[in-house]
């Protein structure tokens, strides 16, 4: 049998789990169905050259342990953190909500409102990083039965994590567009509104995997998301690992529940002693073992699985920084949240329920040159904005739902930063459904799986289990943002693969 | 509108009322737990009285002849959850507990068509393969499923949560395959129940604390007007849709039912759901418990660190060794409780996390007398699904839109509808010929935006009979009188904070040790002496006697072992 290690998929967690185990000495291969590394991490020129981020560019969450054990700074990768963590833009009579690291700074903002928010914010953080800290050791390694106790006698962590979002900030805050803006940092995992029970959670798993005693920074890498997939790649590579690109897995070679390697689209056949696919559950099993192969329960629980949770990308070439209401210029390098109170989000929700389109669509923004000039051409700035909570499957479809969807945040962008369509010199909207055509990226979600309670923790899988029982594929293992803790730039799924892989 | 003869009313005959006076036990509340708590308490031979706010005893089983000659089961109108060892310990069938089994539920569709479910597994069977066969072959393993989950809560129903929760953290880590010899028997009983489950059942467990219950179900079935008729249960008395997680729970919490031992059956009191409490106070009284109504009470006495007793509204003041709350949080822990009389300074905590317990009412009551019996389209002619529960639920969808409507602070155009024909099942409830319809509407909220429910009590009550005239054309012509009660009118009548049924949403950010707080999660309070017994306690919701018998159980043991150290 062979010692390979073939991994399906060059994302981040893909590349994060190839360096792992070349550093380990294991040989190595990755297979990346695109002609580029980084999957939904990636930066790539779809508006000539700008260097445009497809998918997650925030490292806010990336383990810092892998930053060091994997020598990325040596490799290329250079941080950068935003002075700002979120901000609200001023709309209508309602000022705008800046959210800094400190939380001293950003009560001194929120004084403005006249309100009890200002006392509260720094006992909020407080309060927000000791549950935070409480519920990271889970998220580092797959959660144990005993968890579950622990979790039921920490009555108020339990309570964070399943309440409804906007309840628990009603209890803290007066001023909407403060809550909108926490809202719109924890739900784009998901489909749900900050009305609905878990949406804590999220926000929780955001802070946890942040920064430990403030509210998670906004961290960039230097080029965009290919900063750190770049450095991912070239530490891979510097231990030994093959990155294959333009290499389109069709299916995993299992033989009597065993993964003996991989078979290309081309017929060419890849022997492996192990097999880890960072593909979403549906895809890794449904599309690459298939079905006839799989037990009908098994089959059963993959499709149940929901993929809610889908976005939309709006890449503007800006002949200017765009003019938001109420933002200094600090402010605008952290994520501009575009909904100013949390019933935006969820009637934007309360449509995708429907297969519509939200009238309003809320959306995060950024502009990645504010931080990093030299991503667009001198004298354009880049602005990505964002919408979260659409439907997949649209009504009428996207080929008409598309330029509907564009419309629309237009004119909503036009609302919060005045002026900014005639700054507009070229635009770029991936729809969610290109997240799947394109990225494989099963339903559009972003999170390979939509990021509710009833998803996570002891619910979602891990690398060799799912809720206890094991994969019904020896040799097999998972490694996508579909595994425990979840989406986002973490490499936590792909660091638990690799480990658990080495350990036999 | 409250003013109607009721036969649950009573003060006691026997015993002339005392005015002040010391007790072994005071009970807050003459709903149904607290009757409950009342006969165990007495049952073990304490001098017990029952203290309720209203003219009546029951609570929300309050049952009124609101309309010469029809008979309305106000609010609650069908018992399942009632614990068969309440039922047997209090001997209530002899008190006169009667529970005419409803057989069927009819789901009539906008098609003409139907979903109709027997008790006959394989009528069912028959009905629903019309839909979908293969959820037709689903449906009895899926029934299967609930109920061992449903077996697993009750199981965990026995134990404090705390003690639960330490055990199966303890598990693990320090005595792998073993329980801690410090916790009592029936905790480790239960903890080894729960550590030794298939996985596949915890994980179920789980799904159903968390999930929505149209993911849940959409793991089962395909047919979406059965995952929406059986999504009904997940949404009674709940300010939550299908698709709002935690609706999973509420639906495993109405699958813990039975009557006479079948299990998930529904039941209909005769007379009226006042019977049920009727019964219980008649037990009640029989083991020596004093019940005195029009007596409101005003706060817990406190002294040295213990309760010692109440005092009433009229500023009499009854001393006792324990006092019993059945009433809501808000109320319980909140207004009869000072917070500087709990020990070590933990009162002022405890008003602050009791201030944010949910618990406003989403559902309103609209009980209708009809000249006759209402013809469904998709079932015209009189028959046996009149005896059953009719639901107005056909999608989904249908009930994901009416909940949109109330999120915002409307009451649903189109409502959810969960009705029953009382007189059917019992024709004492109406004159030969008419009949009463209870209908149970979601969604209502508790506050309308910008308009009162006295404003819009009548526009409510005419959308319930618009929707039901979608199924049952004529309907409207068939009203001879409504009686129509938002949740405000559920609090003022039956003095549930809020209007909630299940005085506090029944969600996972409420259960377990957050039912209804830490410090008073085990029926005790942080002031020893005082203790819950309502349905915000423990696992509590519906008329289950559950909470009420746990309680009294607990004071017992508590008493016993302070008798115990006196010595």
């Amino acid at each position: 049998m062979s010692d390979r290690v073939a991994i399906i998929g060059g994302g981040h967690n893909g590349l994060v789990a190839a360096a792992l185990l070349a550093r380990s000495g294991r040989e190595v291969v990755v297979l990346e169905a695109r002609g580029d590394l980084g999957g939904l991490a990636s930066t790539r020129e779809v508006i000539p050259g700008h260097r445009v981020d497809l998918g997650h560019h925030d490292l806010g969450m990336f383990r810092r342990s892998l930053i060091d054990e994997l020598e990325l700074v040596r490799h290329g990768l250079e941080l950068i953190e935003a002075p700002a963590v979120a901000s609200v833009p001023a709309v209508g009579d309602s000022g705008a909500v800046v959210l800094w690291p400190e939380p001293g700074r950003t009560a001194d903002g929120l004084a403005a409102f006249g309100s009890r928010d200002a006392a509260a914010w720094p006992r909020f953080v407080a309060e927000l990083a000791a549950r935070a800290a409480a519920l990271e050791p889970l998220l580092c390694r797959p959660a144990e039965l005993a968890d579950m106790g622990r979790l039921l006698i920490a009555p108020e962590l339990l309570r964070f994590m399943s309440a409804p979002l906007e309840e628990l900030l009603g209890e803290w805050f007066e001023t909407r567009a403060l809550a909108a803006g926490l809202c719109g940092l924890a739900l784009p995992a998901t489909a749900l509104g900050p009305r609905a029970n878990g949406t804590g959670w999220p926000l929780l798993y955001h802070c946890a995997l942040g920064a430990a005693e403030r509210l998670a920074p906004v961290v960039r890498a230097r080029g965009g998301a290919a900063g750190l997939t770049g450095a991912l790649a070239a530490s891979a590579g510097a231990s030994g690992a093959v990155l294959r690109t333009g290499a389109v897995v069709a299916r995993i070679l299992v033989n009597e529940r065993r993964a003996g390697g991989v078979q290309l689209a081309d017929g060419e056949r890849i022997e492996a002693g192990a097999v880890i696919s960072t593909a979403t559950p549906a895809a890794t099993f449904l599309d690459l073992i298939g079905a006839p192969q799989l037990e009908p329960r098994f089959v059963r629980r993959l499709q149940a699985v929901k993929y809610r949770g889908t976005s939309a990308r709006l890449a503007l070439s800006l002949d200017d920084l765009p003019r938001f209401r109420g933002l200094e210029r600090p402010a605008l390098t952290g994520r501009i949240v575009l909904a100013r109170d949390p019933d935006d989000i969820e009637r934007a929700a309360d449509a995708a329920k429907y297969g519509r389109l939200p009238e309003r669509p809320w959306m995060e923004a950024a502009l990645p040159t504010a931080l990093d000039p030299p991503l667009a051409p001198a004298g354009r700035h880049l602005l990505l904005a964002t919408a979260h909570h659409l439907p997949f499957h649209v009504e009428g479809g996207w080929a008409s739902a598309g330029p509907e969807l564009l419309d629309r945040m237009l004119t909503e962008l036009e609302g919060w930063a005045p002026g900014v369509r005639g700054r507009i010199r070229e635009h770029a909207l991936l729809l969610p459904a290109d997240y799947e055509s394109q990225y494989r990226a099963t339903g559009g979600g972003l999170h390979h799986g939509e990021m509710n309670p009833g998803q996570s923790l002891w619910l979602r899988p891990t690398a060799r289990a799912w809720a206890g029982e094991p994969l019904p594929v020896e040799g097999l293992w998972l490694g996508g943002a579909g595994c425990h803790p979840g989406g986002g730039l973490t490499g936590l799924p792909g660091r638990t693969a690799a480990v658990s892989l080495l350990r036999g | 509108m409250t003013e109607g003869v009721t036969e649950a009313a009573g003060t006691p005959g026997g015993a002339p009322e005392r005015r002040g006076g010391h007790f072994d036990a005071i009970v807050v509340g003459a709903g149904h737990n607290g009757l409950v708590s009342a006969a165990y308490l007495a049952r073990a031979g304490l001098d017990v009285v029952v203290l309720e706010r209203a003219p009546v005893i029951g609570g929300a089983t309050l049952s009124e002849e609101a309309f010469p000659g029809f008979r309305y089961s106000v609010f609650s109108y069908l018992v399942s959850l009632l614990r068969p060892e309440v039922i047997h310990e209090l001997d209530l069938v002899k008190h006169g507990l009667f529970l005419v089994p409803t057989a069927s539920t009819l789901n009539p569709l906008p098609n003409g068509d139907c979903l109709f479910r027997e008790s006959d597994p394989w009528r069912t069977y028959h009905h629903i393969a019309r839909h979908s066969r293969r959820d037709a072959e689903a449906l009895s393993e899926y029934k299967l499923e609930m109920r061992r989950m449903g077996h697993l809560m009750f199981k965990l129903q026995r134990a404090a949560p705390d003690e639960l929760a330490a055990a199966v953290a303890g598990h693990v880590d320090e005595n792998p395959g073993q329980i801690s010899s410090e916790l009592s028997a029936e905790v480790a009983d239960i903890s080894r129940y729960f550590l030794d489950l298939p996985k596949q059942r915890r994980r179920s467990f789980l799904q159903m604390l968390t999930m929505s219950s149209a993911d849940f179900l959409d793991q089962w079935f395909e047919c979406d007007a059965l995952k929406a008729a059986l999504s009904s249960s997940s949404i009674i008395g709940s300010f939550l849709s299908p698709r709002t997680p935690g609706s999973a729970y509420v639906l495993l919490h109405h699958y813990m039912g039975e009557v006479d031992g079948v299990y998930r059956e529904w039941g209909f009191q005769k007379g009226g759901t006042g019977g049920v409490a009727a019964a219980i106070a008649s037990a009640a009284r029989g083991y020596g418990a004093e019940i005195r109504t029009d007596c409101p009470v005003a706060r817990v006495l406190a002294r040295g660190g213990r309760a010692r007793g109440v005092a009433l509204a009229n500023g009499d003041e009854l001393t006792a060794d324990v006092v019993v709350s059945s009433a809501a949080p808000q109320v319980s822990l909140g207004r009869l409780l000072d917070a500087d009389d709990v020990p070590g300074g933990a009162g002022k905590g405890l008003r602050d996390r009791v201030a944010r317990w949910q618990s406003a009412g989403c559902a309103g009551k609209v009980n209708l007398a009809l000249d006759g019996l209402p013809r469904f389209e998709c079932m015209p002619e009189p028959g046996p699904h009149l005896a059953g529960g009719i639901t107005i639920a056909p999608s989904l969808d249908y009930v994901e839109r009416a909940f949109d409507d109330a999120k915002y602070g409307g009451f649903s155009e189109r409502p959810f509808i969960d009705m029953i024909i009382p007189s059917v099942l019992d024709p004492d409830m109406a004159p030969p010929g008419k009949c009463v319809l209870s209908c149970f509407v979601q969604y209502a909220p508790y506050e309308l935006a910008g308009t009162t429910w006295d404003e819009q009590r009548d526009a409510f009550g005419d959308a319930v009979v618009r929707t039901l005239a979608e199924y049952a054309p004529g309907i409207e012509d068939q009203v001879l009188h409504r009686q129509v009660l938002a949740p405000p009118d559920i609090e003022s009548i039956a003095g549930i904070s809020g209007g909630n049924i299940f005085h506090g949403e029944l969600r996972l950010s409420q259960l377990f040790l957050l039912r209804p707080d830490p410090a008073a999660a085990a029926f005790r309070t942080p002031l020893p002496g005082y203790y819950l017994c309502g349905s915000s306690t423990q696992f509590g919701g519906g008329i289950s006697g559950g909470p009420g018998r746990l309680a009294a159980l607990r004071i017992l043991d508590d008493l016993l072992r302070r008798g115990a150290e006196a010595r």
